[in-house]
């Protein structure tokens, strides 16, 4: 029965020796190179956001419609992107902890002179 | 029975021995893949930042073949791209032409692409115009003495897709990705109103004892034959009548009636035509005073003066809007806002198929004017460029104008275009004198949205001998942008050596988004590496 137990050994350390293939493959440090260049683009997605004059006064006037709008067109170029809008807790714009991989915010001032956070997610 | 669990033993340590030699060699070879996908990703985010933020060598260029180091950022306009070189780079890489034509001058043809309705681009666009040697001067600029490793592959398409259709006195606007948008509706119409059959006055009047009756038409579109009027329940007219383009009739009884065809005072006026689209019916509210004179006859349209102008509105949540215009648009121009992407679009009512005049756009020098008898065919068949039989009219110019946003200004009103003279490109529009063709300078045309030039036929010009040309029409290039505002480009250096887009050991992928004049781009670049 001594071959039953050298079997099940070798097979573990073969799956282990799998395993260890996976974690280091190619594709996740491919997804990890492609994911820098996904935060630069949209880090650039946000800055525009932030300093439209069309959104600014879009916001002011209407809130809710700005915010939709912006997605719908955020949606577009980056189909996993999503934008928020709030206002500064204690003077600081809020981190976003739910974001899965990125999370940007940007404080900017709104026509009336109210700051407020815009927030790009991915 | 132990032998057998020893050989086992050491047949399973050398299979496990040689899988770790074999996948070590595969980590190797993939892991070398891996940092070149890497390198090459961080490349593309360099190489699109400096693509987009450089006004590249020469700094104006807008000829590719010129170009030491690609850069598309307008050296006067920090943060945009130059709508000139944006229409260069589309140039080289294959506009989709509706026909490939020639300018037909003295010496010399020149290739010219119809790129719309009366609309040229200079040269021939097809990607075999770029000279080898450029694609190895972008690369080398890009990546270096390894650039012959390297191969680029940029596409630029407008962020937003907007539909613009004309339907009577409205202009409907959709956009894609739906949402709320505003927008700005610009058109040009003629001054005479809608066109088609239209009743110009309905009269009921008393004289004496008699009522009398009387109905004045105005046919402004194609010929129509009337076929029968009604005033109220009351036929005055059933039989036919030729109604020719820009003629006016009035259609009354032979005798006045004794009794009042209204039977109440709200009475309406109808007439029944028909014309080459269909059998159509109009009507009008008829008035009870006596009408004032009404001169029957045709006349020659007043076809130098368009309108243009504006109108604002805002899409609905579904992406869709409409916007009312008056009098007849040929023309109209939308200019869509979101919160950060915007775009511009325009069409055409169906105007005429063959234009009198063509407006060349030529990156370097600005738009020529030219007479499309002198637009020719670069190869054999149908023309689709310009009408070039031996009798084409001399006069056709009547407005030059450019459209500022809001309003038009005229631009010439001393240019008489004759086909009958040599074409001299050298001549700069104006002077009053009679040319075959003249260039309109750029800085001449400054920012404006669109140029506008109206046509007409000759009025000794008998109609059945130009067939298809129209009698008069209007051409607009818009200049937004500077080329067609849903053109994509789409330029890759792998054309140096292969038709398709090419194997690579690592191909990478960035995209940005940009503004150039009007209209908001994505861009997209991909570096393919090679070993």
């Amino acid at each position: 029965m001594r071959w039953v137990v050298e079997l099940a050994v070798s097979s573990f350390i073969l799956v282990l020796v799998l395993a260890l293939y996976n974690y280091a493959a190619p594709g996740s440090l491919a997804v990890q190179a492609g994911e820098r260049g996904r935060f630069a683009e949209l880090s650039l997605f946000a800055v525009r956001l932030a300093s439209s004059p069309e959104f600014l006064f879009r916001l002011w006037q209407d809130w809710d419609g700005a915010v939709q709008q912006a997605n719908a067109e955020a949606k577009s170029i980056e189909p996993l992107a999503s934008v928020n809008v709030t206002r500064p807790a204690e003077g600081a714009c809020p981190s976003s902890p739910q974001a899965p991989r990125f999370s940007i915010s940007l404080a900017t001032v709104l026509p009336n002179g109210t700051t407020v956070c815009v927030v790009v997610r991915a | 029975m132990e032998s057998i669990d020893m050989l086992i033993a050491f047949s399973l340590v050398a299979f496990f021995m040689l899988g770790v030699y074999f996948l070590s060699y595969y980590f190797a070879e993939s892991s070398k893949q891996t940092e070149a996908a890497a390198a090459s990703k961080l490349d593309a985010q360099e190489i699109l930042k400096k693509i987009l933020q450089s006004p590249g060598d020469p700094s104006g260029w807008t000829d590719l073949n010129q170009v030491n180091s690609l850069g598309l950022a307008d050296p006067l306009l920090p943060g945009m791209l130059d709508p000139r070189k944006l229409m260069a780079l589309a140039a080289a890489s294959g506009v989709a032409a509706e026909a490939a034509c020639r300018i037909n001058a003295a010496k010399e043809d020149y290739p010219v692409t119809k790129i719309g309705y009366g609309i040229y681009m200079w040269g021939a666009l097809t990607p075999a115009d770029v000279n080898p040697a450029v694609y190895e001067r972008i690369l080398r600029s890009l990546f270096g003495d390894d650039w012959s490793k390297y191969d680029v592959e940029l596409r630029i398409r407008p962020a937003l897709k907007i539909n613009v259709t004309l339907a009577g006195s409205q202009v409907h606007v959709e956009v894609y990705p739906r949402g709320v948008y505003d927008v700005d509706v610009c058109y040009v119409a003629w001054n005479s109103g809608p066109t088609g059959v239209h009743i110009r006055g309905a009269y009921v009047w008393r004289q004496g004892q008699k009522y009398r009756v009387r109905v004045d038409v105005e046919n402004t579109g194609s010929p129509a034959v009337v076929t029968r009027v009604e005033v109220g329940n009351v036929v005055i007219f059933s039989d036919s009548q030729l109604l020719g383009s820009y003629c006016k009739t009035s259609f009354a009884p032979q005798q006045p009636g004794t009794s009042n065809p209204c039977g109440s005072a709200t009475c309406y006026a109808r007439v029944i035509f028909t014309n080459a689209t269909g059998t159509y019916t109009v009507q009008a509210p008829v008035t009870f005073d006596p009408p004032s004179t009404f001169k029957s006859g045709c006349y020659m349209p007043d076809v130098t003066t368009p309108i243009s102008a504006c109108a604002s509105g805002q899409t609905g949540e579904d992406g869709r809007g409409s916007v009312s215009v008056s009098g007849s648009s040929v023309f109209a121009y939308a200019y869509v806002r979101g919160v950060m992407l915007k775009g511009v679009n325009y069409t055409y009512a169906g105007a005429g198929a063959v234009s009198l005049v063509g407006l060349v756009a030529k990156p370097d020098a600005g738009v020529y004017v030219i007479h499309s008898k002198l637009i020719q065919n670069a190869g054999s068949g149908a023309s689709l460029c310009g009408y070039d039989a031996p009798g084409a009219p001399a006069l056709g110019l009547r407005y030059l104008g450019v459209f500022l946003g809001g309003q038009s200004a005229p631009l010439y009103d001393d240019l008489t275009i004759n086909p009958g003279l040599n074409l001299n490109l050298n001549n700069v529009c104006g002077g009053g004198i009679d040319i075959g063709g003249c260039l309109i300078p750029w800085d001449r045309i400054g920012r404006a949205k669109f140029l506008i030039a109206t046509v007409s036929r000759n009025s000794q010009g008998q109609p059945s001998q130009y067939g298809e040309i129209p009698q008069n029409d209007v051409i607009v290039m818009p200049l937004t942008g500077g080329l067609p505002p849903l053109y994509e480009v789409h330029f890759a250096t792998w054309r140096r050596w292969v038709g398709n887009r090419p194997e690579a050991l690592a191909v990478s992928h960035a995209s940005a988004v940009a503004d150039a004049g009007e209209i908001t781009y994505v861009v997209d670049l991909w570096v393919f590496r090679y070993p």
